[in-house]
């Protein structure tokens, strides 16, 4: 295709480089010839800005989950009456109503675990599996269409229901690097509203040095930036947002932003979403997709920060009917998720 | 025939990027969702399947094709009690929704102004298939995927432009 730089490459040649679709003795001529040609390489800066752009704006073409307000608003953090303990409560019930970290079995295109960082092992089967045990049906796309149906039958009990519910006890403290959180309460809660979600065993493997509630994800998270990943490396879908749950900060903080595009296939770092204080000032954090499904994370400020991922999906769910039928083909429950928040550095 | 083992693996495998697939080409994720369902219908049916993801792709399309040629009106339809429900719901719009959905708007335009194959192509790969599955699901030459896609990607950007500085 090219001729000691007489002949360029074409521009399907040059889309086909950067799709990595090319054989490697042509991928290599493309690329020695756009390093000695001016011409050349304005034509991939300019199809690198297509492929991105496209990219953004096939990704409009989603639903977003619209975020239910109400969670962030401070008369929230007033009704709960914010104690330790009851922050603790309610971010349990914050991931029972919205956590779905949707399984995305593509066994063969598992993204690599993210290099930048040590992590700590995660441990797997062990205690915290026997205290919840995995329910029999938890498929994520039953919980979800689930979800919608009471989501629908009964909008406005989302938060709610926190004051008067029955939370089990703490979960078993955990030493050591590795704080591994199961999702008790989540279940709990679940069952008490009749929903039936898939179970997440969250893992921090960031400074875990305190565990305050079971659904941290990142228990006392310092200012950096995080990517949030499964242990396995298998894709998750993420539908939420992250809001930082310090009690400290549970008070002041009423609003964030839009919850990120639920395509997994958007680029990295094209969305960035601010976690803002109430009555503005500096955002407080954060979040944008990062690659591969991971959700990257920035937080601000020297005060740490308790973080928690939250979810809404009722409004990108299908009808239940077509959901169970889905499930009739799809019984093999998905294996809980484990999640690490790696540290890496921010760009 | 595929055993339901071999269906269940595809259906983890498949049917999240395939409803997604479906929802950008049709617009109605409900829609999406049937013609998901019988894409893996139609699986089960069948004695092999080589390139699987190639194959569950072309499926899909061609019963997105046959089903707009039979009936014009079933999308109506849809649409119609799409906004119904819409309507009908309680979620509250965060502040930027209405921004959103002027995007979106925007957005479906200009992915409808495409060609036909370019479409395809283009919202294939944005599901991540190779340019060899490409080419095995819309039936071209491999060689003629990145023009395709480059084509797509060009006409897709100027159709937005042009959208959004009219909105402007």
């Amino acid at each position: 295709m090219i001729d000691d730089d007489v002949v360029h490459p074409d521009e399907g040649t040059i889309h086909a480089w950067l799709d990595d679709a090319l054989g490697a003795a042509e991928a290599a001529d493309v690329k020695a010839h756009v390093a000695s040609c001016a011409r050349c390489a304005a034509a991939v800066a300019e199809a690198r800005g297509l492929i991105a752009g496209a990219s953004r704006v096939v990704g409009m073409l989603d639903e977003k989950p619209v975020s239910t307000v109400r969670i962030a608003e401070p008369s929230l953090w007033r009704m709960l009456r914010v104690t330790p303990a009851r922050a603790a409560i309610a971010a349990a019930l914050v991931v029972a109503v919205g956590i779905t970290l949707t399984r995305k079995h593509i066994a063969d295109e598992v993204p690599a675990a993210g290099p930048l960082t040590a992590v700590a092992p995660v441990r797997q089967g062990d205690e915290a599996f026997s205290v919840a045990p995995p329910v029999a049906k938890r498929d994520s796309v039953l919980a979800r269409a689930v979800a919608k149906r009471v989501a629908k039958d009964n909008p406005q009990r989302t938060i709610e229901a926190a004051p008067g519910l029955a939370i089990p006890a703490a979960p078993p403290s955990v030493a050591g690097a590795v704080a591994e959180l199961d999702t008790a309460p989540a279940r709990a809660v679940a069952r008490a509203r009749n929903l039936q979600l898939q179970e997440v065993v969250v893992t921090s493997a960031g400074s875990a040095d305190k565990v305050r509630a079971k659904v941290d994800v990142m228990p006392a998270a310092g200012a950096g930036c995080y990517r949030l990943e499964a242990a396995d490396g298998s894709r998750l879908m993420w539908q939420g947002v992250v809001l930082p749950l310090d009690v400290s900060l549970a008070s002041s903080v009423s609003s964030y932003a839009a919850p990120p595009p639920s395509a997994a296939s958007d680029a990295a770092g094209e969305a960035r979403y601010a976690v803002t204080p109430l009555g503005g000032g500096d955002a407080i954090g954060q979040w944008s997709h990062g690659a591969g499904d991971s959700l990257a994370i920035a937080l601000k400020g020297a005060s740490p920060t308790t973080v928690g991922v939250l979810s809404f999906t009722r409004n990108l769910l299908a009808d239940v009917s077509k959901e169970r039928r889905a499930l009739t083909r799809s019984a093999e429950a998905p294996a809980p998720v484990q999640v690490v928040a790696r540290k890496i550095s921010c760009r | 025939m595929v055993t339901p083992d071999r269906l269940t693996a595809l259906f983890h495998r498949y049917h999240q990027p395939l409803v997604r697939f479906l929802t950008r080409q049709l617009g109605d994720r409900d829609w999406a969702e049937e013609i998901a369902q019988e894409t893996f219908v139609k699986a089960l049916k069948q004695e092999t399947i080589a390139s699987e993801r190639s194959w569950i792709f072309a499926v899909a399309l061609n019963l997105v094709r046959d089903e707009t040629r039979r009936d014009a009106r079933h999308r109506k339809r849809l649409e119609v009690m799409r906004d119904e429900a819409k309507s009908a719901s309680v979620v509250m719009p965060a502040v930027t929704s209405m921004e959103r959905d002027e995007d979106r708007a925007l957005a479906r335009q200009a992915v409808d102004a495409l060609a036909e194959r370019d479409r395809d192509a283009l919202l294939m790969r944005e599901e991540g298939l190779s340019y060899g599955e490409i080419a095995a699901a819309l039936d071209l030459s491999i060689g003629s995927v990145g023009t395709t896609l480059s084509r797509a990607r060009r006409r897709l950007m100027e159709a937005y432009e042009k959208l959004e500085e009219r909105n402007d």
